[in-house]
């Protein structure tokens, strides 16, 4: 067991860590304060905010020796023996220093940054250093300039950490930024007309300790205190990436990484970053509609659930049979109440999966050791980044499902060629793009004698549906996704459902008369995990934080729980 | 007209591709000839403009921004075309207690420029120096062509700077 002494305190170092003193101190639960290092990316030790005092411990004798001079923590090796002090006179008087150097040049405009209230060199002034300036030479003045279309940098803000540099080398492997001249004179820039350009991008705003890059897509738009921050997972495609959806007046502004070593480290994609807008489209659908005729009458729901049933129950007894249609953007949760609502209505019933969009190939970036580093690199265990070609969140869930309560996953293209001989269809939709069905698979649904959709947006089957309702969408329902490597994965609602409409599951328990609404989703989860075999593993409806492998046991990761200060600063909200 | 795209012209010549390329089997990996490849094209072109710095990523696999990084971290290598020769005076401690920063200025009065630029007729670049490292010399200047000056005061240095105009010495006279 390797035993590690912080500010006089003895801990044991978990079996195959390979920390430096950061880590292993917040391991511990205390903080050393750094801007420059980042967990997977390598060290270089510039910013020197983290310097402590380091020292041995002799196996043999139990002496300490100390090394005479301050070191950077993220460079230090935690090790047995290895002595840390964290919180001496030294120390603190130091980190004053270093805040002040970084400080020299600052324009102190915290009133029209963005980053204010989730700032790194707003906290660490507040906790480490001075309250005074006492700099009276001219100041450098540092150009602001664009290095993508979407990223702006405020070079005046930087403190010249290099994070930025190193992850487009490290990770997206595409090198767009470099530090250009040094010291006093540095800057961070782009080669002329090369600007940052790759589908990571957006990732460089996030782990910017301070307000130098900014997202122009937010910029100005809210003051970071007045966002709520839900855990959401991205459902832009199958990788499942953990995200921070914040929201605040009814909006979704924008859309932030959450760790999870298991499944996207610390990134996200730009398109699941800026899928947060389909939140707020208009093109939501506002409500319940019936066809009466050519035109669609918006009705409440209980005029509409009660027209629903009574139609549906005639036509069962008439033995009709049913064909429903789950779409690969429904939660667990929402499928299986789907699927069992629908098994529940009588026994000649079929169900298969919506179309499961895909494009292009699946993009893994997958960094090394070596690769494009160009510092120390013996604390970071790479992980790859798929961005998944299967643009749906939980086909895997839906045909769980399927699988229980119908003949497996029948694909869309096979249930569009059985609608003959089901006179009544019945569709679960969720995606957040309009356009997910085409004209003459539209064209082939409305061939049923009764075609009721459950949907999110207004899109060409709503057009045509006998009983259209309006449901939850993606960032207004709570519950779980299967991802591609079956990690069962919960999401947080973010808003509440819009006005006149219902998150499915409650919808559900409406028209089945089965259950009282509001529906917990982690109730729904527990029944499915009772009856359907994939789910055995889930205990109680709960899901544990970095998710729950429904195959087999993950590989334990030391650092799993080890969230980057300055990727999601944590603000307090007011 | 129509416009129609041409192909980019390349600067680097084949000879001076090939030189580039013969010292990558030297090195662990063809990012480490940055640094001679810059030395390179220096020589060629007596400076190192973005198209160049373009040439040499392309050839050494890694991004143009990697090549700026290093070519920026040197204030040894210049965007535009030096002189026909280069001169750092220098204002380290040892020559600027010895005047150099009075004899900076002198030489860049006399020839109507300021530090780092380039007279009129292309003949002479004045720039200044941190440390040349010949502080017995103080106050010292070098040459880019390797000619030492100094100590200097004003005469000296209005002789050396009437030298230098001449034109770069070549490497065995000196
Ligand atoms: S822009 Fe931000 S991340 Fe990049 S060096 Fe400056 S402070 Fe660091
Ligand atoms: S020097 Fe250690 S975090 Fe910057």
């Amino acid at each position: 067991m390797a035993t590690i002494i912080i500010d006089g305190q003895s801990f044991e170092l978990p079996e195959g860590a390979k920390f430096n003193a950061i880590q292993a101190a917040k391991h511990f639960g205390i903080d050393i304060p750094y801007y420059c290092w980042h967990p997977a990316l390598s060290v270089v030790a510039n910013c020197r905010m983290c310097e402590i005092e380091v020292g041995t411990k002799d196996p043999a004798t139990g002496e300490i020796k100390m090394l005479p001079r301050l070191v950077p923590g993220c460079q230090t090796p935690a090790r047995d023996g290895t002595v840390l002090v964290t919180e001496s006179a030294k120390v603190l008087e130091h980190r004053k220093n270093i805040m002040e150097l970084l400080l020299i040049n600052h324009p102190l405009d915290c009133p029209v940054c963005d980053q204010a209230g989730e700032c790194g060199l707003q906290d660490y002034s507040y906790e480490h250093g001075r309250a005074a300036h006492r700099f009276v030479e001219e100041r450098n003045v540092k150009p602001k300039k664009e290095v993508s279309d979407l990223i702006v940098l405020n070079q005046d803000r930087c403190i010249m950490c290099t994070r930025c540099v190193r992850f487009t080398r490290e990770i997206p492997g595409t090198a767009e930024l470099h530090v250009m001249r040094r010291g006093d004179h540095g800057e961070i820039a782009i080669f002329p007309d090369q600007p940052v350009d790759n589908p990571l991008a957006g990732n460089v705003v996030d782990l910017c300790p301070v307000g130098a890059l900014l997202d122009k897509d937010f910029l100005h738009n809210q003051r970071v205190w007045f966002l709520s921050k839900h855990d959401g997972v991205c459902t832009g495609c199958s990788t499942g990436c953990n995200i921070s959806v914040e929201e605040n007046a009814g909006k979704v502004w924008r859309h932030k990484p959450r760790h999870n070593p298991y499944v996207n480290d610390y990134w996200i994609c730009d398109e699941g970053r800026y899928g947060y807008k389909a939140a707020n489209s208009p093109t939501l659908l506002g409500g319940n509609y019936v066809l009466e005729g050519k035109d669609h009458h918006g009705v409440p729901t209980d005029r509409f659930v009660k027209r629903l049933n009574e139609t549906l129950t005639t036509r069962i007894l008439d033995k009709q049979s049913v064909l429903g249609i789950l779409s690969p953007y429904l939660s667990v949760e929402e499928a299986f109440a789907a699927a069992q609502w629908l098994a529940s209505l009588t026994n000649r019933v079929e169900l298969a999966l919506g179309p499961v969009p895909v494009r292009g190939e699946d993009l893994t970036f997958a960094p090394d050791k070596t690769k494009g580093r160009s510092g120390d690199t013996s604390f970071i265990v790479p992980r790859p980044f798929t961005i998944s070609a299967e643009k749906a969140p939980n086909r895997a869930g839906v045909e769980m499902m399927l699988d229980h309560f119908g003949k497996g996953a029948v694909p869309f293209e096979k249930a569009l060629e059985s609608v003959a001989s089901h006179p009544i269809v019945i569709v679960f939709g969720g995606s957040p793009d309009e356009s997910w069905i085409e004209a003459d698979q539209v064209a082939a649904l409305r061939k049923a004698e009764v075609l009721v959709l459950f949907d999110t947006t207004i899109n060409p089957l709503a057009d045509v549906a006998d009983f259209v309702a309006g449901i939850a969408s993606f960032a207004e329902k709570s519950g779980t996704y299967v991802n591609r490597d079956r990690r069962l994965q919960r999401f947080e609602a973010a808003l509440p459902p819009r006005e006149g409409v219902w998150p499915l599951l409650d919808l559900i328990a409406i028209v089945s008369g089965d259950g009282k609404a509001p529906i917990r989703s982690q109730e729904i989860l527990k029944a499915a995990a009772r009856v359907v075999p994939g789910l055995a593993k889930v205990e109680d409806g709960l899901v544990p934080e970095l998710g729950l492998n429904l195959d087999s046991k993950d590989q334990p990761i030391p650092d799993a729980g080890f969230q980057d200060d300055w990727t999601l600063a944590n603000v307090s909200t007011v | 007209m129509t416009p129609t795209t041409l192909p980019t012209p390349r600067m680097i010549p084949d000879s001076l591709r090939q030189k580039i390329e013969s010292y990558v089997p030297r090195y662990p990996n063809k990012k480490a000839v940055t640094l001679p490849a810059l030395h390179m094209v220096h020589s060629h072109f007596r400076c190192v403009p973005y198209q160049a710095m373009k040439e040499i990523a392309e050839i050494l696999e890694i991004t143009p921004a990697e090549v700026a990084d290093t070519m920026s971290f040197y204030g040894f290598f210049p965007q535009a075309p030096l002189g026909d020769v280069r001169v750092w005076i220098c204002r380290s401690i040892s020559c600027m207690l010895r005047g150099g920063d009075e004899l900076l200025e002198h030489a860049c009065k006399n020839l109507n420029i300021e530090p780092g630029q380039t007279t009129a007729d292309g003949k002479l670049t004045v720039e200044f120096a941190e440390c040349l490292g010949i502080c017995d010399h103080a106050p010292a200047a070098l040459s880019d062509d390797g000619r030492v000056f100094g100590p200097l005061d004003e005469s000296s240095l209005q002789k050396m700077l009437d030298d230098l105009r001449k034109g770069p010495i070549p490497l065995e006279e000196l």
